[in-house]
């Protein structure tokens, strides 16, 4: 179990080194004005692992349990070892900052596709609950 | 079975230097993190810019970063729930109505 609990430690600490600042891009400069990009960053990953250990009995400690003896584990035996894991990651814009000489402001980036997507998803929500009404109130009346 | 730690806060990031300005960035981490023992683990964290404030010469000025599009997704929810709720309330009293 040391080589599982020396990966965990490491990927542990992994996520403390990506610092805040990556949410902040870098400034550019264009003429007078710098644009400095704002970006929403989520990231997350899993692992898990196992040894086996001596083959029990399922039905151990039942009357009728015709079950094999059940090996001993005096740990010269190798069993088998699993993992696995996974991660990912997202980074998405939010919005850009801008300076000027005559100030600072924030400008929104709208994720239009997104937006189109959840609207199109809505109109059929709302097109369907309609439909549904519609129908259940003529067919009592008919 | 343990659950899941999560906190959530606020840290401020390394000033900007953007021109005669100068950045002082604020952003939300919300992170989560889970163990089994030591046969496994979970973490996720979530990075969010909060607002910056902008320092020249003596003024500073407060400036929220909107995340317009999670706001419009949130509404665009918020409605899809109401117009479901509005519906169901009148298949109900629809319902009651046909019954009397």
């Amino acid at each position: 179990m040391e080589a599982f609990e020396t990966l965990f430690s490491r990927l542990d600490t992994v996520s403390e080194k990506v610092s805040v600042d990556a949410v902040f891009g870098k400034p550019q400069t264009y003429g007078d004005r710098v644009v400095i990009p704002v970006a929403e960053i989520a990231y997350g990953f899993g692992a898990r692992g196992g040894i086996a250990s001596a083959p029990g009995c399922a039905c151990e400690g039942e009357p009728e349990c015709e079950c094999e003896a059940v090996a001993e584990d005096d740990g010269s035996q190798e069993w088998p070892v699993g993992g696995g894991g996974g991660a990912g990651g997202k980074a998405r814009p939010v919005a850009y900052i801008e300076v000027t000489p005559e100030g600072t402001r924030v400008q929104p980036i709208v994720d239009e596709q997104r937006i189109a997507l959840a609207g199109i998803l809505l109109g059929a929500w709302a097109v369907g609950w309609v439909g549904l009404v519609l129908k259940t109130l003529f067919t009592r009346r008919a | 079975m343990k659950l899941p730690e999560q906190q959530i806060r606020i840290v401020a990031g390394t000033p900007i230097e953007a021109g005669s300005q100068r950045l002082m960035p604020s952003v939300l981490v919300q992170e989560g993190h889970w163990r089994w023992g030591n046969s496994g683990l979970y973490r996720y964290t979530r990075l969010r810019a909060v607002s910056v404030v902008a320092e020249s010469g003596d003024a500073a000025e407060w400036h929220e970063i909107p995340d317009v599009t999670a706001q419009m997704l949130s509404s665009m929810l918020v409605s899809a729930a109401a117009i479901g709720v509005v519906g169901i309330v009148i298949l109900v009293l629809s319902h009651l109505l046909h019954r009397r």
